[in-house]
């Protein structure tokens, strides 16, 4: 296994916040003349916006798909103009963006429920993603979801709406009619089926080795060879069943085979087999009761799920309690709280080392049966020793005399002894107090406080391979590691609103308030160092060498602000809106703290003035608006982490960043214009949106500078990047009677992105941005005069449009630090489909990316080590292969690859450019498909039943058409920026399936 | 007018705030957990801790010394044997632990100590010393590594200067001989320096200064060929004031263990992996001169017959196997083997018997014998066989790296007493006057070595005897001798063997540059950070290739 170059241990917290995806489903919800929530709650009617939403309520956002866990994923392929990716890593994140990546250091937009923002976070370390937080929002108290898409919609957020807002807007307790309490029960089972094409095809022709000999030991006194033990690949000699060798069961004394030389083929059960089959059982039980004036709902929500890994489990429960009251007929109060409790254990790694899809993707011999590994490890553990590495019994040992991993563990050791914990409580709450001082003026006091605690342990056991684990960053063969993270959030609102006639046909309306937010975040991360002491006990204090202090980061950040709006209605045809906010954030200097911004937004209801008879309504409209924002805590200084001591003196790790103590707010501007409509009595409804981003002025608190300055990034305000495009959404009613009706929902957009300039004047000359580094040498940056997302690595040497061969060897010329591709899709889309046949509905959902490259480690390796199919078609590996192009005279290439018997010689990392491997993700998948059945009343009549529903539904069940092999082109490493163009040893997409019973009484 | 309002609004809001106060906002940003400013011991010892670590690492993705003078090879990932420079981005990662890592701590502490309580004003001027020594040394590391580097306008980002210019090499070498000699005569060698915190000398002043001198002598030798009088002059000044006279005043750290291992350490052992054997190159050598520092160097390699009889004539024991026992050879040690299985290399079930002093066919004569061999046992020979450079080399067949190099608190040697003979006996070859004749010099290098590798007097001797040096070819005595006495110092052997183009080095089949490196390109990301600047340094040195020789590396 190539060695790892950097190790990253502590966990990242990607100030991410979620994206909701959502897509109005039918004209139902598209519902032109409806009232929609805006920012901070407001409720607006949506004919008199100027600015572009899209509302997806909850059937279409949960009822056609299996329960994910995660709200997020939900919104795949339903809104235009928001990018959802979901990997499939077991409870892991969906990252989402809207109208394109808008900062230099990406982006996510603020998550608000009922008029509050909360956490959306996506946290990833140790490797391993532990999810977005919207995960902890439960699906069924959902009433719906509305994206506002641009600066104007969300102006009103300030800083935080930047990257757009998604506003969740939940359930309200309703009772039956009859005054009696409402319960509903909802219950669904779903199982996952891996999708083939999205793992990997091994050849069956050779067996583990880098070359075609057994060579690294001599054979056996019987003449028979040991197998190539230490070799991670399958590049080894050829598989014949005739020919006896020494494999790795043969070292293990519990082994049937053990001191025998067995025939030397293919695995019969391949690592496809290591995988079990994920279940996912949820149950949700609502109560409510009241009217208009008190209302209640309660609901808890049980989900329980095991992953693909052996030895993964979820448990989640969520508990949820909305109330509304009215005092007196003035005086209004609402409550909302939920409670979220979530146990996993199993969470897969990612990314290189250590990650056993890593292993199977890319270092692997093809002649090792996983089930006798699964055997292996279960007679070994039964009875650990030092002798048998504690059940670490794998088949990679050093060699015949030394069982110890030299690359990799046994794969089921490492999950079922040296698994992550994770624990995670998250509790959100809002209380409203509104007072009706007239019929046109209120004021609202409103205050949230979302809390989040999150504690993971990270075990190491003893017996294992010995890997970079714990806080001084040595190799290690056992520990412990345990990271606390809280986080919080208060928001106290005051607002009032306020609406007066000026004349009878014009009037105007608008809020005044104001809102002081702080959020506050903990974390404590210590670990033991040299090893464990004794076995299975994981405690700090179980350590074999004296740890370093815990590593502490905490702080506090607070923003005042005041805000204003106003909207003008002029005849019910025009409509003309302003907003105005000033922060006051604590993260900027003095004097530089305080900006204000603003919008205006005009719309024109043309279906008011010219009137045929086929156009319900039609609107023209336009907006623009500024944004500014603030910088993340902490930066106006460098601060010195400990890094532990050299004998008696203490060390820091060295400042690397050079802080600025002058930044500024940073800006965006917005243009947008847009049309919607509906024509022929609502058979057809369409919104078109243009809009043209630009951020300037961005905080960079690690704008990466050439270190002959002493330092490697310096926090600056510099760099401006635009994004531009288009949004359609179409809505179709192709056939419709009074039993009938079938509809179809289409959603289209296409964003383009440009790094305008970076950093340039008599000091710097920075064109750019180094995002993230990629296994293998290719890095994704943000690169002046390209779209962000740039993948730079090494390139084919080209000629006439001919990539060049080097003619003695055979192997491709290679030039380093070139554009490869660029991990930014061209457009998106979804189309939905729904039929309703009286009490039967179906519905499928066809989601789209077309572009957005991918580099695939896998591949990188996999063709270098042999597993792939293609590594051995016909006798490549006899006789080498004439790769097209080529000499540099000019002259096509005849030269065979040189020496092909060993391995990478012939394809893979060691002879190819990165290029080579870097995929285009376009992707078409059917991402959900249901079948529903309401039973009618007919057959419930005289039961305490009064409503049943059962479906059979899909979720990911084919993907028709993807370019990337063996992995799925949404499948990254976690959320945030590791969302983008990198496909490494992740865990292949399952097909799921479910059954949905609901029962209302 | 918009400040204005921007202020009343927020004075409105200060009815509601819970937290009026604008000072009580921005304390906020304060970090309640961290300081910001760290005292000069502490940034030295930082400083030091990277340099050293990062110099003398083995790791594929730092430095790759090793590799450009051949001494290791790599058993299966070659991709660094065949120097590929891009995959790795070795120069950037090196470029950025000298930079950011090193000198800047160092000049941190040098802004810092400005201001620190200390003892007394000759304590803060020998403190000031060593943080400047300390960055002469980095920089002599980056100019003949690099060529042309940000030197004159570096280390400037509080200034604001993100993008430096690079500096013409001999200029840079001109200043750093100046600075040299400056800070040497502000050194009072009766006073303290840093405590505790100087992990290499713990505050003495005169090792200090020693250092400082050595490295002008480094310098002054790489300008022989360029610029003899100024080389001259430097290499006589500096031995006139003082050079490193010990193995206790070399540059070199030993490290502590814990959290801070030794490199190699962390490369051969705790890694787990078998990535790197000694080169053939650098084992074909030593085995052609019977070098007895392999002994020290590396772990013997065993090769074994069955005995069928013995007879002693005199001090010899001729033993008689059952077949010709092949990789047996004259100098080569002898075992008995007592049990157990077939270990491919020594361990302690071997008990030392002779060393081979023939071969002829199945018989053995061994001399220097302490004990014997009865019909039956097994007679082991020891054998070093390196790996080919740039090929792949199955761990098990190999010689191996010996086991005093890998502790994790072993020391990382970066400018030592042997080197400044080795220096010493080429100054005098070149006719400067440092206090010696070139084959008395070159003598006590050479012994110095042996005697620092626990090779024995008489053992020493005997190969000096064998090796005599050659005033004719002094080059390749030196340059040869030098590259193996600097087995464990991978950046001064470098310099060496570029100075004297000894010994020769073999550019891989499958290499992925024109030839062995005698630079290290620029990081990759100056042509996206610093872009007009490199770009014009690139075209000064004549091209950013591994293969532009230093403007001193003129033969």
């Amino acid at each position: 296994m190539k060695k790892l170059t950097t190790s990253v241990l502590a966990i990242v917290l990607t100030s991410s916040f979620a994206l909701v995806n959502a897509q109005v489903d039918t004209a139902r919800t598209q519902d032109i003349e409806g009232v929609v929530v805006t920012a901070l709650g407001i409720k607006r009617e949506k004919k008199s916006l100027g600015y572009a939403s899209q509302e997806v309520n909850s059937s279409a956002l949960t009822e056609g798909t299996t329960n994910t866990g995660n709200i997020a994923a939900q919104l795949s392929g339903k809104v235009a103009g928001l990018n959802v990716t979901t990997n499939s890593n077991f409870g892991g994140s969906s990252n989402l963006v809207i109208r394109g990546i808008k900062g230099i250091g990406g982006g996510n937009p603020l998550i608000v429920i009922d008029g509050s923002p909360v956490d959306n976070s996506s946290t990833y370390g140790f490797a391993t993603d532990y999810g977005n937080a919207l995960a902890d929002i439960n699906q069924e108290d959902v009433q719906s979801i509305n994206v506002l898409k641009g600066a104007a919609a969300s102006a009103l957020y300030g800083e935080r709406g930047l990257n757009g807002v998604i506003l969740i807007t939940t359930k309200n307790g309703r009772g039956n009619e009859d005054g009696s309490w409402g319960v509903s029960w909802s219950s669904s089972v779903q199982a996952g089926f891996i999708d083939k094409s999205t793992f990997p095809k091994y050849q069956n022709k050779y067996g583990g080795g880098y070359d075609m000999s057994f060579y690294t030991e001599d054979p056996a006194p019987d003449g028979n060879y040991y197998a190539n033990f230490a070799e991670d690949a399958s590049w080894g000699p050829m598989f014949d069943p005739n020919l006896l060798v020494y494999q790795w069961e043969s070292l293990d004394p519990t082994s049937p085979n053990y001191g025998k030389a067995t025939p030397w083929v293919a695995a019969k059960n391949g690592p496809i087999t290591f995988f079990e089959t994920p279940f996912t059982y949820s149950n949700t039980v609502t109560l409510q009761k009241g009217n208009r004036d008190r209302n209640l709902m309660f609901s808890y929500d049980n989900l329980t799920m095991n992953g693909l890994m052996p030895n993964s489990s979820m448990a989640k429960n969520t508990f949820s309690l909305k109330a509304n009251f009215d005092f007196t007929p003035k005086l209004h109060s609402s409550f909302y709280t939920t409670l979220t409790l979530q146990d996993t254990k199993g969470r897969n790694t990612t990314g290189y080392s250590d990650n056993i899809m890593s292993g199977f993707r890319q270092w692997w011999q093809t002649n090792v049966d996983v089930l006798s590994l699964r055997d292996a490890y279960f007679r070994n553990a039964a009875n650990p020793t030092a002798a048998n590495n504690y059940g670490n019994i794998t088949w990679n040992p050093y060699d015949s005399s030394n069982i110890r991993p030299i690359f990799w563990n046994n794969p089921y050791f490492q999950v079922y002894e040296s698994y992550p914990t994770d624990k995670r409580n998250r509790s959100f709450s809002i209380a409203s107090l509104t007072y009706d001082f007239t019929n046109n003026i209120n004021v609202m006091g409103r205050v949230s406080y979302d809390r989040s605690q999150l504690s993971i342990g990270n075990r190491l056991a003893v017996g294992s391979l010995a890997q970079t684990f714990g806080a001084a960053g040595n190799s290690v063969e056992s520990g412990y590691g345990r990271q606390d993270v809280q986080r919080n959030e208060v928001n106290y609102d005051l607002i009032g609103n306020y609406k007066f006639d000026i004349t009878d046909n014009i009037n105007v309306s608008g809020v005044l308030g104001g809102t002081i937010r702080r959020n506050y975040y903990n974390s404590l991360y210590a670990t033991t160092e040299g090893g464990l002491v004794l076995r299975n006990l994981y405690s700090l204090s179980n350590t074999a060498a004296p740890t370093l202090a815990p590593a502490e980061t905490e702080w506090t950040t607070q923003t005042n602000s005041g805000y204003a709006s106003a909207s003008f209605d002029f005849y019910n045809i025009f409509y003309l809106d302003g907003t105005y906010r000033v922060d006051e954030s604590s993260t900027l200097p003095a004097g530089n703290n305080i900006y204000g911004y603003g919008s205006v937004t005009g719309a024109l209801i043309l279906s008011e003035l010219v009137k045929p008879s086929w156009l319900k309504f039609w609107k023209l409209r336009a907006n623009y608006a500024e944004v500014g924002s603030t910088a993340d805590p902490l930066q106006l200084q460098y601060y010195y982490n400990a890094a532990g001591f050299f004998g008696d003196v203490g060390l820091s790790n060295s400042q690397t960043r050079q802080p600025n103590e002058n930044l500024l707010p940073q800006r965006a501007k917005e243009f947008e214009i847009g049309t919607e409509g509906s024509l022929f009595n609502n058979r057809v409804t369409f919104d078109v949106a243009y809009y043209k981003t630009q951020t300037f002025n961005q905080i960079l608190p690690n704008l990466p500078v050439s270190s002959g300055a002493g330092i490697t990034t310096a926090s600056v305000n510099a760099g401006q990047i635009d994004n531009w495009g288009y949004e359609v959404q179409l809505g179709l009613v192709p056939f419709k009677t009074q039993d009938f009706q079938w509809n179809i929902d289409l959603n289209w957009s296409q964003n383009r992105n440009k790094v305008v300039e970076l950093l340039h004047n008599e000091f710097s000359d920075v064109s750019n941005v180094l995002i993230s580094t990629f296994q293998g040498g290719v890095s994704l940056n943000a690169r002046e005069g390209e779209a962000w997302g740039t993948l730079v690595g090494s390139d084919y040497v080209w000629l006439n449009g001919q990539p060049v061969i080097n003619p003695t060897t055979g192997y491709y010329l290679r030039q380093g630090n070139q554009i490869i591709g660029n991990v930014t899709p061209d457009w998106i889309g979804g189309i939905r489909n729904s039929l309703n046949y009286k009490g039967i509905s179906a519905s499928f959902l066809i989601d789209i990316r077309q572009g957005g490259d991918v580099f695939s480690t896998d591949m990188y390796y996999g063709l270098a080590t042999g597993l792939y199919e293609e590594t051995a078609v016909g006798n490549v590996r006899e006789e080498g292969v004439i790769w097209p192009g080529v000499n540099p005279n000019g002259n096509v290439n005849t030269t065979v690859t040189a020496n092909p018997t060993a391995f990478g010689s012939l394809d893979g990392y060691s002879r190819m450019p990165n290029s080579r491997f870097v995929y285009d993700g376009s992707y078409v998948k059917l991402r959900e498909a249901s079948i529903g059945y309401t039973l009618p009343q007919s057959l419930i009549a005289g039961t305490f039943v009064r409503e049943a529903k059962v479906s059979l539904v899909g979720r990911n069940l084919w993907i028709i058409s993807k370019n990337l092999p063996y992995a799925d082109p949404e499948n990254m490493v976690g959320g945030g920026n590791r969302s983008y163009g990198w496909s490494i040893g992740s865990l292949p997409t399952t097909r799921d399936i479910g059954l949905n019973v609901t029962l209302k009484f | 007018m918009k400040k204005i309002f921007n202020k009343l609004i927020i004075g409105a809001l200060a009815v509601i705030s819970l937290s009026s106060c604008q000072r009580d906002l921005l304390s906020l940003n304060e970090n309640p957990k961290q300081p910001a400013i760290l005292p000069s011991e502490t940034l030295l010892a930082m400083g030091q801790q990277q340099f050293f670590y990062y110099t003398h690492t083995g790791s594929v993705n730092f430095n790759n010394y090793r590799f450009f003078v051949q001494q290791w090879a790599e058993t299966t990932y070659t991709d660094e044997t065949n120097y590929d420079l891009i995959t790795r981005n070795q120069p950037r990662n090196h470029w950025n632990r000298m930079y950011v890592y090193s000198l800047n701590n160092y000049e941190t502490a040098k802004k810092n100590l400005v201001a620190e309580p200390v003892a007394s004003e000759v304590i803060r001027t020998n403190m000031n010393a060593t943080l400047e020594i300390s960055q002469i040394v980095v920089w002599e590391n980056l100019v003949n590594t690099y060529g042309d580097i940000p030197y004159f306008d570096a280390l400037k980002a509080d200034e604001g200067n993100f993008a430096p210019k690079y500096d013409d090499d001999k200029a840079i070498y001109t200043d750093l001989l100046s600075r040299i000699t400056a800070v040497v005569a502000t050194i009072n060698e009766s006073a303290d320096g840093f405590g505790t915190g100087d992990l290499v000398y713990g505050g003495d002043m005169t090792k200090w200064k020693h250092l400082a001198n050595s490295v002008k002598l480094r310098l002054a030798l790489n300008l022989a060929d360029t610029d003899p009088a100024a080389a001259k002059a430097a290499a006589e000044s500096a031995y006139a004031s003082g050079l490193i006279s010990s193995d206790d005043e070399a540059y070199k750290l030993q490290f502590a263990g814990g959290t801070f291992n030794n490199p190699i350490y962390d490369d051969l052992e705790s890694s787990g992996r078998n990535d790197f054997v000694p080169s053939q190159l650098m084992v074909n050598m030593m085995n052609a001169k019977n070098d007895p520092r392999r002994h020290y160097y590396f772990t013997e390699n065993l090769a074994q017959g069955k005995v069928v009889s013995t007879t002693t004539v005199g001090p010899i024991l001729n033993v008689t196997t059952e077949t010709a026992v092949s990789n047996a050879q004259v100098g080569q040690r002898a075992y008995k083997f007592n049990a157990g299985n077939l270990p491919s290399q020594l361990d302690d079930t071997y008990t030392y018997v002779g060393e081979v002093s023939a071969v002829n066919g199945t018989e053995v004569s061994l001399i220097n014998t302490t004990g014997g061999f009865s019909a039956g046992e097994t007679i082991a020979f020891g054998y070093y066989q390196g790996g080919v450079f740039g090929s792949l080399n199955p761990f098990g067949g190999k010689t191996h790296i010996n086991a005093r190099y890998i502790f994790n608190n072993a020391e990382a040697k970066y400018l030592g007493y042997e080197e400044v003979l080795f220096m010493r006996a080429e100054a005098a070859q070149r006719g400067f006057n440092v206090g010696g004749t070139a084959l008395a010099l070159y003598n006590e290098a050479v012994l110095t070595s042996m005697e620092l590798n626990g090779v024995s007097t008489a053992d020493a001797a005997a190969y000096l005897a064998a090796h005599p040096y050659n005033a004719t070819n002094w080059k390749k005595s030196i340059g040869e001798e030098a590259w193996v006495a600097l087995f464990d110092s991978p950046f001064a052997a470098w310099t060496f063997a570029r100075r004297l183009d000894n010994p020769v080095f073999v550019n891989p089949p499958n290499s992925k540059t024109e030839g062995v490196p005698v630079r290290m390109i620029y990081s990759d990301q100056e042509y996206v950070l610093n872009k007009a600047n490199v770009t014009a340094a690139a075209s000064a040195i004549g091209g950013d290739k591994v293969i532009t020789k230093l403007f001193w590396d003129v033969n």
